[in-house]
């Protein structure tokens, strides 16, 4: 997973300049269901993969400037169910100029799974490490941030609402905190972070509900993800209040890769204007590479709640 | 070295790693009966993954309307296809709502699971 610190800094941060959020995220699997990866709203589980590039474009941010960013973000697997992520990436703002975003790091430990309910969750801890970032995105402090992740498919629906059953939900919800409030003059606010994403799968509509014959409709998964992001403490004068983003979109999701590409709408002017485009290109590294690259360095799990199954 | 070089390298491994074998969580592509569908009585399931499969480690249940399991011969992987698991049924299926229950593990290990249903008119 990448960043939330990134994503609450980008959110509260679209007033400072900081620019659009611009994270990639992980796929998982349980039970039936799986959670492809999103752009904003970190999925539930742990995987090896890496994220190379995404891509956001965004016509104008709060202060009005143009702004590009381009990032990638690997997750290693140390236990089947505990991941680290590391991201990084550049920005491009004009005006504003160049920058690499500060080194961003994730444990992260997928601690339920209840397949019958296509239900799971993990909980993470992030760290945006300040003085990584340089040009336009140097000068922030650290950044921590205890993160929530869980996501529920509907695969468990009665038969007789078997339309619905290929529809999911992910959310997420974790707290930005900088390691110093004032760093270099500049002020960094505590932020309240939460989010979720409604997702239709077709895949799982061909392999459940009635076949589909075309082959690349059957991979398409829509989506709709929404993210938001409060200051709770510390923020400067005129950066209270909540920003966030509607984007719509799809994901094509193949045995060893998607790509994903979504709308960014800002909710209100003190998140950007206009709409903005983000797009992903992502690799299961558990499915490429199994017994090398995308395998956990030790194969036993750390506990996980099952239901009772294994 | 610099994070240009950085993510340039692991781009590079990504590719090279990629113009290799890959392996994946076998999804089902497509079945006969097809899910979903009405059907005269079938003499076998055939599922057709994205991936190869391990007959041996796979499992496929059918379960007739009344909830009683419906008996089936053991799996095999099709002649020249991997990823398609051909599963007799071994007695002519009466009319019905029936229920298919699979959990495939891939050549790479790894496993998926998943029902659907299809109607013998």
């Amino acid at each position: 997973m990448l960043s939330p610190p990134r994503w609450s800094l980008a959110l509260a941060g679209f007033c400072a300049g900081a620019g659009p959020l611009t994270p990639a995220f992980a796929h998982s699997v349980c039970g039936d269901r799986i959670f492809p990866a999103t752009l904003n709203i970190d999925d539930p589980g742990v995987n090896d993969e890496l994220a190379l590039p995404t891509v956001t474009w965004a016509p104008q941010n709060s202060d009005g400037a143009g702004e590009t960013d381009v990032v990638g973000a690997w997750t290693k697997t140390i236990f089947p169910n505990l991941g680290l992520s590391f991201a990084d990436g550049t920005s491009w703002q004009h005006p504003g100029g160049y920058g690499w975003f500060a080194l961003d790091t994730e444990l992260k430990y997928n601690f339920f799974c209840i397949p019958e309910h296509e239900f799971m969750g993990s909980v993470g801890f992030d760290v945006s490490w300040g003085g990584t970032g340089t040009g336009a995105q140097s000068g922030s402090p650290n950044f921590y941030a205890p993160v929530l992740d869980v996501g529920k498919g509907f695969g468990d629906l009665p038969r007789s609402l078997n339309l619905l059953r290929p529809f999911a939900i992910t959310a997420q919800i974790f707290t930005s905190t900088p390691g110093q409030a004032v760093w270099n003059g500049n002020q960094f606010a505590t932020t309240f972070n939460w989010g979720f994403t409604l997702q239709y799968s077709l895949p799982y509509f061909n392999a459940h509900v009635a076949g589909i014959d075309n082959d690349f409709i059957k991979h398409l998964v829509p989506i709709a993800e929404v993210a938001f992001s409060t200051a709770t403490a510390n923020a400067a004068p005129g950066t209270w209040g909540t920003t966030g983003t509607f984007q719509p979109g799809v994901i094509y999701l193949a045995d060893s890769w998607q790509i994903a590409l979504e709308a960014v709408i800002p909710i209100n002017g003190a998140s950007g204007h206009g709409v903005g485009v983000v797009g992903e290109l992502h690799f299961f590294f558990d499915d490429i590479f199994p017994n090398s690259l995308g395998k956990p360095i030790f194969a036993q799990s750390l506990p996980m709640f099952t239901g009772g199954r294994q | 070295m610099t994070r240009v070089s950085t993510i340039t390298i692991a781009a590079s491994l990504v590719f090279i790693f990629a113009s290799g074998a890959a392996f994946a969580h076998a999804q089902l592509e497509k079945a006969t009966p097809a899910v979903g569908g009405t059907v005269a009585p079938p003499n076998e399931i055939r599922l057709e993954f994205s991936e190869g499969v391990e007959p041996k480690f796979t499992k496929v249940t059918l379960t007739a309307p009344g909830g009683a399991a419906a008996p089936l011969g053991a799996p095999t992987a099709e002649a020249g296809h991997q990823n398609v698991l051909i599963v007799p049924i071994a007695k002519s299926l009466a009319p019905g709502v029936y229920t298919v229950h699979w959990r495939a593990v891939s050549v790479d290990t790894h496993h998926t699971q998943g029902d659907f249903n299809f109607t013998v008119k």
